[in-house]
């Protein structure tokens, strides 16, 4: 018996060596900043940075700020929604409108649900709710993997507490990732090579930590420069038929239903002006039908906007940062057509 | 408490230390301890179900006393008809209920008439099919004069809930269990490092295989009418590598578990997906359960003695029960007679008991004619599993219909492919290691023994690294909604 205690104590005392040490800088870095409780996420003059998971970021912000600021007006999204500015949106509110940018990296529905509940149970007054969805969004029905998509315990009772830091400490020990954040630590700057795959980045940008809006100016800067749109940033801008009308599959099922009338119940109950604002998506693919049949129903026929499609912004490429973001210059444009009384 | 949670990984080491050091090698305060320490384990789900687990340990427990004590053959008849009419009747409500007033309703409205079937709003006790099972067997053991009643209730109880078989089997023998929880246990260096090795071979089957094809299972079958054929076919394998690596890996930490405690379980699995033709499958597969049918279902009706016909009816009959057995829905029903179809030209053949010996004994590589054998066998199994897996008998035509039509020859197409690659490399490897270990109990009794302790290490390291980093999201084990 004791040599069989030895030997495992050997075996794993050997294994454990490797894992103190990963855990020690693990620890002391917190290179994805979810260990500690931190005020400012984003250092704006820093030469590079982690990217981090958008949706513990937006919730840290919220609980750090919430008892003071007493937020009553939200964008909710995927990081499309970045770029509808509190600065364009909140002339179209009412004067007492607290705003703050709740979205999430690559959102789901899901989560969108996950975080109306969760203010709901702060006991947030809700006058104002910007949601704004596309395909990709609507059809994830539960939460994501990943280390960038996982979602904050906050938001789901901390029922995930072990498997959400199980997911950063793992995304931590990644080859890739670990040789790449040492490289950085080490040299001080971002290589090309570390901005593949997500891992950290060097594009400047702006973190308003109260109504935690991330703005990329530089990019609209280098537009009207006309230095933007390089070959290479060219390239992601692949040819599409413009006169066919494609539509995505049907995306609202069954718990998709559920999530948005549970949304509406609480924007009922809060007498919150929602508005649905279906994204100019650079695809062209035209929302399924049905699936615009059942928001107009559940949200109200004058609260949906469907944007999708072949239509003038969508036609042109520099309505985009690449193929996937539209700029705020469109999403100033919704908003006047969304509020338009 | 799950094997593969952080409770089981404290649960276990206490009561393993209790059991060697604090009990000084009594084994009837170590029978005592495995006692508190099941009913402990079992509460851990719903603590009001250890009621109906002490109720039907001590029906079966002075049943089986009564049996034995009887002066006469009505009175042993009397005591044995209770002892299987509440088992049967536990788990026929519990279990069954809802499903016949449902079929029942459904039956009599194609007739017109319409009813409201009045059905149980109650969750499944889990582990109820098992030791239900453990007690039928040990009831008509005695009943058969087999065995005598065991008069000590802590052992008979240890027999019934010894926690690592208690949810999920091996369906357990008196004849096998009982007489080593009879006597004194001693501490067996091997056997315990032994059962350490099963374990982690068994954690590795559930995390990182089960869990990770469970995924993809889930995507396809919970939404298959958006995909192609070659999608669906993809996701029925996923499927039937996912229950192989939930069911087998639970067996094998349950194994290893017992014996860490110094008692041998019955062996469940033995490579089933190696196997040549069905026959050679279902002696593969699920072994406790296969066997508990064959003796005492299939040999009570009479077996193969009666001619070709009461072969087929009696093969059909367990076949049937079987997949009864594992759910009320007719999926299942389905999916025992699939099988049962599957070995019906067996039988007529007499050629089901051609492969007893496992495929190329002793060589790396199977013969091109075995590698046939075994893929077609696959092949076969992937397609009984759709019905086990689907939500009913349309969803599962359904899905079968779409795999057959010209899309099963398009390239697959889902969300997350990248990561699905991986676990098709993972799936890869880990069949190489079942293929390497496939002569052993389980795959890495004696694989690598011989290496050297460094290079032995590492690989141990290897899969427990493994098990962290590509750990899958699902965590319930299929078989306990059995």
């Amino acid at each position: 018996m004791q040599a069989f205690l030895k030997r495992l104590f050997r075996f794993s005392l050997i294994g454990l060596i490797p894992t103190v040490i990963a855990s020690s800088i693990y620890i002391y870095f917190d290179p994805f900043k979810v260990l500690r409780n931190y005020d400012a996420f984003v250092v704006s003059d820093t030469k590079g940075m982690v990217n981090l998971n958008r949706d513990f970021v937006s919730t840290t912000i919220f609980n750090n700020n919430n008892k003071k600021m007493k937020y009553n007006s939200f964008i909710f999204g995927n990081s499309r929604s970045l770029f509808y500015l509190v600065a364009d949106w909140k002339p179209h509110l009412n004067e007492n409108a607290k705003c703050f940018h709740y979205d999430a990296s690559g959102e789901s529905l899901w989560a969108i649900n996950k975080k109306i509940e969760y203010i709901d149970k702060q006991g947030n007054k809700i006058d104002n709710i910007l949601l704004i969805l596309d395909y990709p969004t609507l059809i994830q029905d539960k939460g994501r993997d990943g280390h960038l998509s996982v979602i904050s315990p906050d938001l789901v009772n901390n029922s995930n507490f072990f498997e959400f830091h199980r997911t950063f400490f793992l995304a931590f020990l990644t080859p890739k990732f670990l040789y790449a954040y040492l490289d950085f630590k080490i040299a001080g700057k971002i290589k090309p090579y570390m901005k593949k795959g997500a891992l950290l980045d060097d594009s400047p940008r702006n973190h308003d930590f109260i109504t935690n809006e991330l703005r990329f100016d530089y990019f609209d800067t280098l537009i009207a420069k006309g230095k933007y749109y390089t070959p290479k940033r060219l390239e992601p801008f692949y040819k599409r038929d413009t006169l066919v009308q494609k539509y995505s599959p049907l995306c609202i099922l069954e718990n998709q239903k559920a999530m948005l009338s549970n949304i509406k119940s609480i924007a009922n109950k809060h007498h919150t002006q929602l508005k649905v604002v279906i994204s100019p998506l650079y695809d062209q693919k035209k929302l399924n039908t049905d699936d615009l049949k059942f928001l107009q129903q559940v949200f109200g026929n004058s609260n949906v906007f469907d944007f999708s499609g072949i239509n003038s912004i969508t036609n042109d490429y520099r309505n985009y940062y690449e193929n996937s973001h539209y700029r705020p210059s469109v999403t100033k444009e919704i908003l006047k057509v969304v509020y338009a009384k | 408490m799950l094997f593969n949670s952080l409770n089981f990984a404290i649960f276990l080491p206490v009561v393993f230390i209790l059991y060697w050091f604090a009990t000084k090698g009594n084994y009837k305060v170590q029978n005592i301890l495995l006692l508190v320490s099941s009913y402990f384990f079992y509460a851990c789900w719903d603590w009001r179900f250890l009621f109906l687990l002490i109720f039907s340990t001590l029906l079966d427990y002075y049943t089986g006393i009564k049996m034995c004590d009887a002066e006469n053959q009505k009175s042993k008849k009397f005591w044995f008809w209770l002892s299987i009419s509440v088992n049967l009747g536990f788990l026929g409500v519990f279990k069954y209920y809802n499903f016949f007033a449902e079929s029942f309703a459904s039956a009599i409205a194609n007739v017109g008439i319409q009813i409201n079937p009045w059905t149980l709003k109650v969750i499944l006790p889990v582990g109820i099919s098992f030791y239900t099972f453990h007690g039928l067997s040990y009831v008509i053991d005695i009943y058969k004069s087999r065995i005598k009643a065991e008069k000590n209730f802590i052992d008979y109880a240890v027999f019934v809930s010894f926690f690592p078989l208690l949810v999920a089997g091996p369906i357990e023998r008196a004849t096998h269990l009982l007489p080593q929880i009879q006597r004194n246990r001693t501490f067996d260096y091997l056997k315990a490092v032994d059962g350490l090795r099963q374990i982690l071979w068994g954690l590795f089957k559930k995390v990182v295989i089960a869990d990770n094809c469970a995924e993809y299972a889930n995507q396809f079958f919970n939404n298959s009418d958006d995909f192609t054929g070659s999608s669906l076919f993809l996701g029925a394998v996923f499927f039937t590598f996912q229950i192989y690596g939930d069911f087998s890996g639970y067996s094998d930490i349950a194994l290893g578990t017992a014996r860490l405690f110094g008692i041998e379980l019955l062996r469940n699995f033995a490579f089933p997906y190696f196997s040549r033709d069905i026959a050679e499958f279902w002696r593969r597969w699920h072994i406790s359960l296969s066997s508990w049918f064959r003796d005492y279902l299939y040999f009570p009706l009479g077996g193969s003695k009666g001619g070709t016909w009461m072969k087929v009816r009696n093969t059909f009959i367990i076949f049937i029960v079987s997949g009864f057995w594992h759910g009320a829905n007719w999926t299942f029903i389905v999916w025992g007679a699939l099988n049962a179809l599957y070995f019906m030209p067996l039988l007529l053949t007499n050629s089901n008991r051609n492969n007893l010996e496992i495929v190329a004994q002793g060589k790396l590589f199977p013969t091109l004619k075995e590698l046939v054998f075994m893929g077609t066998t696959f092949i076969l199994t992937v397609f009984a599993w759709i019905f086990f897996r689907a939500n009913n008998i349309e969803h599962a035509f359904n899905y079968i219909a779409e795999i057959l039509s010209s899309s099963l020859f398009t390239i697959p197409k889902f969300y997350g492919m990248g990561k699905a690659l991986t676990t098709i490399i993972l799936v890869c490897i880990f069949t190489l290691i079942e293929w390497l270990g496939r002569e052993q109990q389980y795959a890495l009794a004696k694989l690598g023994l011989t290496w050297k302790r460094p290079l032995r290490y590492a690989f141990y390291y290897a899969i427990i690294v493994a098990i962290f980093w590509f750990s899958g999201k699902e965590q319930q084990f299929i078989y306990f909604q059995f």
